[in-house]
């Protein structure tokens, strides 16, 4: 059984506002499938994990560090057996992030995530964050000159 | 527009413009109002763009974007897709100097679609892995 495109994208939606907004993982265990891959960026070093553990040790550190955390979706795209959602994560930065000490700023940052989704579950996972951006706020990385 | 059009420019954006330096293409496939947006910088309008075109694949020799149609999600009026990028790095970028080295990284653009032309290109990359294999960061 296959769901529409719409369906799918309701779910994914649905999925990560219980994780990020709502702090609900069971969701992880109901709606990734355990062999799903999960692909992801982590320090300009791309990996590919199985399942949902790497996915929540991430939203885990990053409500801890950011208990008012918001994800908020800007646009969608979705076709197929994928949806494509581009999203801006915000929050005070109270608990330190990524092992760095707190800093108390707010920080933004963006990101675009792409996932694979095979009845009604998801199966496959890529997410781009721009972490550089991050870094940055959080003083860790030089601001870039005007350059492409 | 037609999802197989929106495809079509999707893979003329990473393939002709970006891999190629095809200016021609950039006339054909982007609207006049194209936006290009990074999170750390932005072009308007097609000069802009064609600049940063040239401008990064003057940075960077082989510039290549690959993509393929199971990276590529469309509908009416949008479109996103995966690539890789690879390069040599043998001019100033980001103020640094040229390495001489083989870079690649992974990204995703978000694509929106007006009249038939590409409007907005919102880029979603790995510039700190990039900074990084280039030693800057």
């Amino acid at each position: 059984m296959s769901l529409s495109p719409e369906q799918n994208n309701a779910i994914a939606e649905k999925f990560f506002d219980s994780v990020w907004n709502k702090g609900d993982f069971s969701v992880l265990d109901s709606l990734i499938a355990p062999d799903a891959d999960d692909h992801s960026t982590v320090g300009g070093i791309p990996k590919t994990e199985k399942g949902s553990a790497s996915f929540r040790a991430i939203v885990s550190m990053f409500r801890a560090a950011m208990p008012d955390i918001h994800l908020t979706i800007d646009d969608e795209v979705y076709a197929g057996d994928k949806v494509v959602h581009r999203w801006t994560l915000k929050g005070t930065d109270t608990g330190g992030v990524m092992g760095a000490p707190a800093t108390g700023k707010e920080l933004t940052f963006t990101g675009t995530t792409i996932v694979r989704m095979e009845d009604g579950k998801i199966v496959e996972r890529w997410a781009n964050v721009d972490e550089l951006g991050l870094l940055q706020q959080l003083g860790l990385a030089p601001m870039p000159p005007d350059a492409g | 527009m037609s999802v197989e059009t929106n495809r079509a420019a999707v893979h003329g954006f990473l393939e002709k413009i970006w891999s190629t330096g095809d200016m021609q293409a950039v006339d054909n496939l982007l609207s006049p109002e194209f936006a290009f947006i990074l999170s750390f910088m932005r072009t308007d309008g097609l000069e802009e763009f064609k600049n940063l075109v040239r401008a990064n694949r003057t940075a960077f020799e082989n510039l290549t974007y690959r993509t393929d149609d199971d990276n590529i999600v469309a509908e009416e009026d949008k479109a996103a897709a995966y690539w890789w990028m690879s390069a040599k790095h043998v001019g100033t970028w980001a103020g640094i100097e040229a390495t001489q080295k083989d870079v690649g990284i992974q990204g995703m653009t978000f694509f929106r679609f007006r009249d038939g032309k590409i409007i907005e290109a919102r880029v979603q990359n790995d510039v700190l892995g990039l900074r990084r294999q280039l030693g800057a960061a």
